[in-house]
């Protein structure tokens, strides 16, 4: 009895009570909601590709095919916004103040990105689920304005919550320009123009023209300069998202008022290249960026050292970056209208470079993380060695279907979202940031104590095998011809979709064990408390004495 | 249609609507080929088939929920091939 008894006090108060939710900062408290708004949108997209992946084995019967690709198109869309959007932003927008060693330029810009994030995801994602609106992320045209299969209005709603995320996140980017660039009143710190110049990497570039002696130190710490060239991408492809999102906005609005417009007075393959070079920004830009400067300031972190080639770090980064800008017609090497120098050049050469950068950052880190051996195994260790695991497994199998001969038969197959997407986003983006919330839980929380270190061991192996498990056995389907945006009546593939499934079943569990172990840690009220309001000053990003 | 194993096809595939995609896939459901099949572009591809086997043909784009069903069984017979 009183082991329930001290299970429920640990339910509500959280474990040894350490956790008080009064004593965090706005800042603290606005971090940790973006990590809470980020899992719960986690679970969303979780059990909704449980759903699928079930689907995949036997045909549920709730889930009739509009409601199938409704959710086929909502379930990316979650995760990548919902999910991984809320927890890098809400990280760094932490993170920028504690390296920076000033306060975020605008508290109320990063609420209202929470704000717009959260309420353009909810819009979306429950469009999705009463009219079934599914012309999937890849809004081929002329599909998102095909108002034979879709109602116009449930349309428009769909693109108003997609437009909103990304008005959130245009703030987010010019918060980070302007926190990296301004100084504090009544402080000295380097003009904006120098900080800025850092941040992008043009004082390397200069550094690389200069004598040895000549050379002019960074002002801006590495992982800063990560989140500045990711900061770029994510302004690029959020301006061609919501220029498209305008566009198709117009075809729906004008349906609605009884006029149909023509869909031909667009080119479906210029189209193509102008959003999948947006779309691509994230997916071979800013989350590689992101990721890799994450991976940056974990080693240092968890190791107190120095990065191991810093100078190359911050060139790669750079390279990245460009990088990101011309590798878009990877998405269209099965297209034939398509030139075939974009093909060779952009498609596979440029593309090919991706394991060269990719390549630097992971052996980077490793490299720095084995200057500091013996390390302990922490959970923050153990989650970044299952991120670069995973991006070592689905970069490569990138590069692999970036063939154009490879290509005519992994397109559109359950090799590209098995082992590169599912491998790349769960385990490899999703450990990184799982290893960065263990790392900066006692930070954000003043001190709370993790509830079960055997949960958190269990997260760790289940997330990593699930992860890896689902992508492989999907892999093996896509090889053997399972396309991954259809439904298949047969059982063609059975075998692989059981194990796929069971695989599934894992990340999920891992997910409970995980959430589980939070909720007892912090403790009911103390998630409560995290949503009410704080009395400290906004500037300060720990309470003062902690620091 | 039937094809021998010397011929090269050429798959000239038009579409006025949507997007779409033009995949032949064996018997053992292994796909031989795809292409995309873009509304207001020329989609062809010219190929020779190596594997004597009866192909379906299938979209492998997704055109909306309608378009699941876009399969056309046993559309190529190819023989000839050295066994």
């Amino acid at each position: 009895m009183s082991a329930v008894m001290t299970f429920r006090q640990t339910l509500i108060d959280g474990n040894e009570r350490a956790f008080r939710p009064h004593t965090l900062t706005p800042m603290q408290k606005l971090t940790l909601r973006y990590v809470i708004v980020g899992l719960v949108f986690y679970g969303f997209s979780a059990i909704e590709g449980m759903i699928m992946r079930l689907n995949a084995v036997e045909q549920l019967p709730l889930i009739t095919t509009d409601r199938y690709f409704g959710i086929l198109t909502a379930h990316p869309l979650v995760g990548i916004f919902g999910s991984s959007y809320m927890l890098v932003i809400g990280a760094f927008s932490f993170v920028m103040p504690f390296l920076m060693k000033k306060p975020l330029w605008s508290f109320r810009a990063a609420v209202a990105t929470w704000w717009l994030i959260t309420v353009g995801v909810l819009v979306f994602w429950a469009d999705g689920f009463l009219t079934h609106y599914a012309p999937l992320y890849t809004l081929y045209w002329p599909l998102p304005a095909d108002f034979t299969q879709f109602r116009p209005l449930g349309g428009a709603i769909f693109i108003t919550g997609i437009a909103l995320v990304m008005v959130g996140t245009a703030l987010f980017v010019v918060n980070v320009f302007k926190t990296i660039t301004y100084t504090p009143r009544g402080e000295e710190g380097p003009p904006a123009k120098t900080l800025l110049g850092d941040a992008l990497g043009f004082r390397g570039i200069a550094n690389l023209f200069r004598r040895r002696e000549a050379r002019k130190d960074h002002v801006v710490p590495l992982p800063i300069a990560a989140i500045a060239r990711g900061a770029v991408d994510m302004a690029l492809n959020t301006t061609v998202i919501l220029f498209t999102g305008v566009l198709i906005l117009i075809y729906m609005v004008a349906e609605l008022f009884g006029t149909s417009l023509k869909t031909t007075a667009i080119d479906a393959l210029l189209y193509k290249n102008w959003f999948w070079w947006g779309l691509d920004l994230i997916a071979d830009g800013l989350v590689l960026i992101f990721v890799a400067g994450t991976w940056y300031l974990l080693a240092t972190l968890i190791t107190g050292k120095r990065l191991f080639m810093e100078n190359f770090a911050r060139a790669a980064l750079l390279v990245e970056m460009v990088v990101s800008w011309t590798v878009w017609s990877h998405h269209l090497l099965s297209d034939q209208g398509q030139p075939e120098i974009l093909k060779i050049g952009s498609g596979e050469l440029v593309t090919a470079f991706e394991l060269i950068t990719q390549g630097l950052a992971f052996f980077i880190t490793l490299a720095t993380l084995w200057s500091a051996r013996p390390l302990k195994m922490t959970n923050e260790l153990k989650f970044l060695l299952g991120g670069l695991l995973g991006f070592a497994l689905a970069v490569p199998a990138g590069i692999m279907q970036a063939d154009v001969g490879l290509n005519r038969i992994l397109h559109n197959t359950q090799w590209v979202v098995g082992p590169h997407v599912h491998v790349a986003v769960l385990v490899g983006l999703t450990m990184t940031l799982y290893s960065a919330i263990y790392l900066l839980l006692p930070i954000l929380t003043n001190g709370a104590k993790l509830w079960s270190q055997k949960l958190a061991t269990f997260h760790f192996w289940a997330h990593l095998v699930g992860g890896i498990g689902m992508g492989a056995f999907m892999g093996m389907a896509g090889l053997q011809g399972m396309l991954r945006r259809t439904i298949y009546t047969e059982d063609e593939y059975l075998p692989y979709m059981v194990l796929a499934a069971i695989s599934g079943a894992l990340l999920l569990a891992a997910l409970a064990a995980f959430l589980i172990n939070i909720v007892m840690t912090v403790g009911l009220k103390g998630a409560l408390g995290i949503f009410q309001r704080s009395d400290l000053d906004r500037k300060e990003l720990v309470p003062a004495g902690t620091a | 249609m039937t094809v021998t194993c010397d011929e090269k096809v050429l798959f000239d595939v038009e579409t006025e609507d949507l997007t779409y995609g033009f995949g032949l896939f064996g018997s053992d459901g292994f796909m031989a080929f795809q292409m995309q099949v873009v509304p207001g572009h020329r989609n062809d591809v010219l190929w020779q088939f190596e594997e004597n086997d009866t192909y379906t043909i299938r979209s492998t784009e997704y055109s909306g929920p309608e378009g699941i069903d876009m399969i056309v069984p046993d559309a190529v017979e190819v023989t000839g091939c050295p066994q």
